[in-house]
């Protein structure tokens, strides 16, 4: 297995000191970026996420669980290797503390102006036609740093959001910036292992997991269905331990 | 936005009566959830806390909830299962919904989830009305749809009617209609003038509108009929013609062709059509000269219940039927014995208990039967009283009415007895009643005379009734008899919860949710000193009395209709399977919907049952 320590949030990683720099090191560049008042109403500002996303303060480790501002997300890709493959949707559902709040959802393909390959479709089950009917990665995430300004994400194996979004990003505005995420395959594996369960990668699919706790059956293969079911399954998880008492420094 | 949620929305969409609606007003309320992980012991109050100005919606997409009054467990909640809490109950301290298994819910306000359905009200009011009034209209709803899928709805009424129609000049006497009736056999005539038609006389009028007003005989047929006559088209489907009769509660129909009086409909013509009808029977059972012939007729009475019941006639009337078809194959069976054996040299009546004595036997029921004699019997009589009793409870086995497993039956020589004897037992049930006596004997505190003289019975009912009503001790053992047979708390996927925690697959639709309704009935009318014998008239009775009130009356009436219907329904089915029919009922086997008027109605029962244990 792979040495899942390389996918932690690093506790010691300065995050909010590297949105401040990064913010400080791009304002002036991004400042430029905003559209003439005149055109703002004609014109998409693809820029506005990456601003907003430096612009917000990013949580604090010591925020209460129980008050803290999440976004589960999940990708749907090419393939695992975000330097050769594509992003083809992103979906995602904000929390608040324990609660799941499906009005403020958001779930877009991605049109990534290729072929997709059979084997994959069968996967993601996004087919070419409905990929080209898609946005551009562009706007995609413009919408998604937008939602995710001044929150932390919760994802289930982090490497493919982390990888794929940075990817992103430095390709669009030639930025890395920082991403906050709470992953529910470590969390798991942590606990798991904690309490003495061998624990075998297998175990750890979002599908096995949820069937650990006793989840319903989850079959909806979309990045919001994921979402959902991530989220879901980080309640369930939690629900043996007390929010009001945990911060955001002891899960990621 | 592409289709998505669509976990959630197929879940949401299977719960009725969203099944009703439309897709895009399904999203907009799916859309409006929350998604919240409760663990066992959670209080929903405290989870939706944010909620309580106006309320809160809520759906068990996993897990079990219950819901606690006084701290006693009154139902329970599973996956599909919808729980509404009200404003009102936020600061309700005696009842709570707590978590009993760590459960995944949706919610939603209230007055959120009343925006996004404000152009359905029908589907809104649905899950606002009180639980109560679920029941009422549901049972409604039931009748329409047996009604709609009668072989009725495709023939027309002209297929039914008698023509010509008789009629009668406007000025003829009321006398000359009653003869032409009487000669004609029929039981109404249409009044014309000048070869229009304009109006109609039944029997009926001429009993309440001439005779009881006292009226001459000569006065004018005009003057007693009904003007604003109803009439229907030839070339309608037949279906009409008997809503019209139902919902009108009337039971003739003049029908036109192009407006002219073409022909007369009536309701037993549209019955006849479904098969035998049970005006037919009776005259076959009258008319009988052998066990065989009337066992026959008993073998026609499960499908002439499944035709009754596909006509959409309630399930109290059809039982109603039922049962006087077998008091009439009974009181024919000791006309054959009579036959056989003579007759005793001294008074007798033949009495039923139970089901048949209230009125609500069905076919396949078991018998429960009786034998009161005069004190002053011989031992000569005595004999023919147990022949007689052999005979007849030989005769109804054979009819379909199956022996008594309990052996409640004329033929065991302790119920064959004189008056005084009966007298004797009864007194010793209600002034020193031991609960397990009572359990065997509460049958005969529904009791009725099929054969023979009334009075015998009438006296010792009378002095029985004076008794319980005194008798507290009586009316407390009786109680805590009937409240021990507590209906289900609910369902849990294909599963019954029953009250000790246990899940069973089937439940005992009779013996679990009606006899409990039953007994509660019964104790009323014997506390309140109520001589009917039917559950519906005792609870009618009842009903806002000071141990029922008017309220729960309506609610715990409502219920019962709606348990024997769907036990009727149950009971045809397996008839048309050429099964026996029995009343386990497995949840698999009934809709979302009847699942959750089925958790109603276990509702108001337990409510109730709670409220005798306070009282005793």
């Amino acid at each position: 297995m792979m040495n899942l320590k390389n996918f932690f949030t690093p506790q010691k990683q300065k995050f909010e000191q590297q949105r401040q720099a990064l913010n400080e090191q791009f304002k002036d560049m991004l400042a430029h970026t905003l559209p003439d008042e005149d055109l703002a109403d004609l014109e998409t500002d693809i820029y506005a996420g990456i601003r907003a996303y430096l612009s917000t303060p990013l949580p604090d480790l010591t925020t209460p669980l129980i008050e803290l501002p999440m976004v589960a997300v999940d990708f749907e890709t090419t393939g695992l290797d975000a330097n050769r493959n594509k992003l083809l949707s992103v979906g995602c559902v904000n929390m608040l503390g324990n609660q799941i709040k499906l009005a403020q959802r958001y779930h877009q393909v991605i049109d990534v102006e290729q072929q997709l390959e059979h084997d994959n479709v069968c996967i993601h089950q996004i087919t070419e036609q409905e990929s080209q009917q898609g946005e551009s990665l562009e706007l995609v995430v413009n919408d998604l740093l937008l939602k995710l300004a001044g929150k932390v994400m919760l994802v289930h194996f982090n490497k493919i959001e982390r990888h794929f979004l940075t990817k992103a990003c430095l390709h669009l505005y030639g930025i890395k910036p920082p991403f906050v995420m709470v992953d529910t395959l470590l969390l798991a594996n942590q606990s798991l292992r904690k309490k003495g369960f061998i624990i075998e990668p297998r175990d750890l699919t979002l599908k096995n997991l949820r069937q650990r706790f006793y989840l319903p059956n989850h079959t909806a293969h979309n990045a919001l269905g994921d979402a959902i079911a991530t989220a879901e399954l980080y309640l369930a998880m939690m629900s043996q331990r007390d929010l009001t008492s945990l911060t955001l420094k002891d899960v990621i | 936005m592409s289709v998505d949620l669509s976990e959630q929305i197929d879940f949401i969409g299977q719960i009725p009566p969203f099944d009703q609606l439309p897709k895009t007003a399904l999203v907009s309320l799916v859309s409006l959830f929350s998604i919240n992980y409760l663990r066992q012991h959670d209080s929903l109050q405290t989870a939706f806390t944010s909620a309580r100005q106006c309320g809160v919606f809520v759906v068990v997409r996993k897990g079990i909830v219950q819901q606690k009054v006084k701290g006693a467990i009154r139902s329970k909640y599973g996956e599909g299962d919808v729980i509404v809490i009200n404003n009102v109950d936020f600061s309700n301290q005696q009842k709570s919904w707590l978590v009993d298994q760590d459960s995944l819910v949706y919610s939603v306000p209230l007055n959120e989830m009343k925006m996004v359905l404000a152009d359905y009200p029908d589907i809104l009011s649905h899950w606002l009305k009180d639980p109560n009034q679920r029941i009422h209209d549901s049972v409604a709803a039931q009748q329409l749809n047996e009604l709609s899928a009668s072989p009725l709805n495709s023939m027309t009424v002209e297929e039914f009617a008698h023509t010509p129609a008789a009629t009668i000049a406007h000025l003829e006497s009321i006398q000359s209609a009653a003869i032409k009736m009487t000669e004609l056999g029929y039981s109404s005539l249409v009044i014309t003038k000048q070869d229009v038609h304009v109006g109609i006389i039944t029997d009926k009028d001429i009993r309440s509108r001439a005779v009881a007003a006292g009226l001459e005989l000569t006065t004018s047929v005009n003057k007693i009929m009904t003007t604003d006559m109803l009439t229907i088209e030839a070339e309608q489907i037949a279906f009409d013609g008997l809503l019209t009769m139902i919902e009108q509660g009337i039971h003739h129909l003049p029908v036109t062709k192009s407006g002219k009086l073409y022909g007369m409909l009536t309701l037993t013509d549209l019955m006849h059509k479904e098969g035998q009808n049970a005006a037919h029977l009776t005259s076959a059972i009258r008319k009988a000269t052998s066990v065989s012939e009337l066992a026959r007729i008993g073998q026609m009475l499960p499908q002439l219940q499944v035709n009754l019941t596909k006509l959409g006639i309630a399930a109290a009337p059809i039982a109603k039927s039922i049962s006087a078809l077998s008091r009439g194959i009974t009181t024919r069976l000791i006309q054959l014995a009579e036959q056989k054996l003579g007759s005793p040299s001294v008074p007798f009546a033949w009495l039923c208990a139970g089901s048949l004595a209230r009125s609500e036997q069905l076919a396949f029921s078991d018998q429960d039967n009786a034998i009161v004699y005069s004190d002053d019997a011989t031992e000569a009589d005595k004999r023919w009283f147990a022949e007689l009793a052999d005979y007849v409870c030989d005769g109804l086995n054979e009819c379909g009415f199956i022996y008594c497993p309990g052996n409640i039956m004329a033929s065991n020589p302790n119920w064959c007895q004189s008056a005084k004897q009966w007298q004797q037992y009864f007194e010793k049930w209600v002034s020193s009643p031991s609960p397990q006596a009572l359990l065997n004997s509460s049958v005969f505190f529904d009791l009725d005379v099929v054969y023979g003289d009334k009075t015998l019975l009438l006296n010792i009912k009378h002095r029985v009734l004076k008794m319980t009503q005194q008798s507290t001790l009586f009316i407390a053992h009786l109680s805590r008899n009937a409240i021990g047979n507590k209906p289900p708390l609910g369902f849990f996927r294909d599963f019954v919860l029953i009250s000790s925690g246990e899940n069973k697959s089937t439940m005992d639709l009779k013996h679990n949710a009606i006899a409990p309704i039953v007994d509660l009935a019964r104790i009323y009318a014997l506390a309140l000193g109520i001589e009917e014998n039917s559950t519906l008239e005792r609870l009618q009775a009842a009903k806002g009395s000071h141990i029922l009130s008017k309220q729960a009356g309506r609610s715990l009436i409502a219920a019962y209709e709606f348990l024997i219907q769907l036990r009727l329904e149950l009971n045809a089915l397996q008839i048309q399977q050429q099964k026996k029919p029995s009343n386990f009922l497995s949840p698999k086997d009934i809709s979302r919907l009847q699942r959750s008027h089925l958790k109603d109605a276990f509702r108001v029962i337990k409510e109730l049952q709670d409220s005798r244990q306070v009282v005793y």
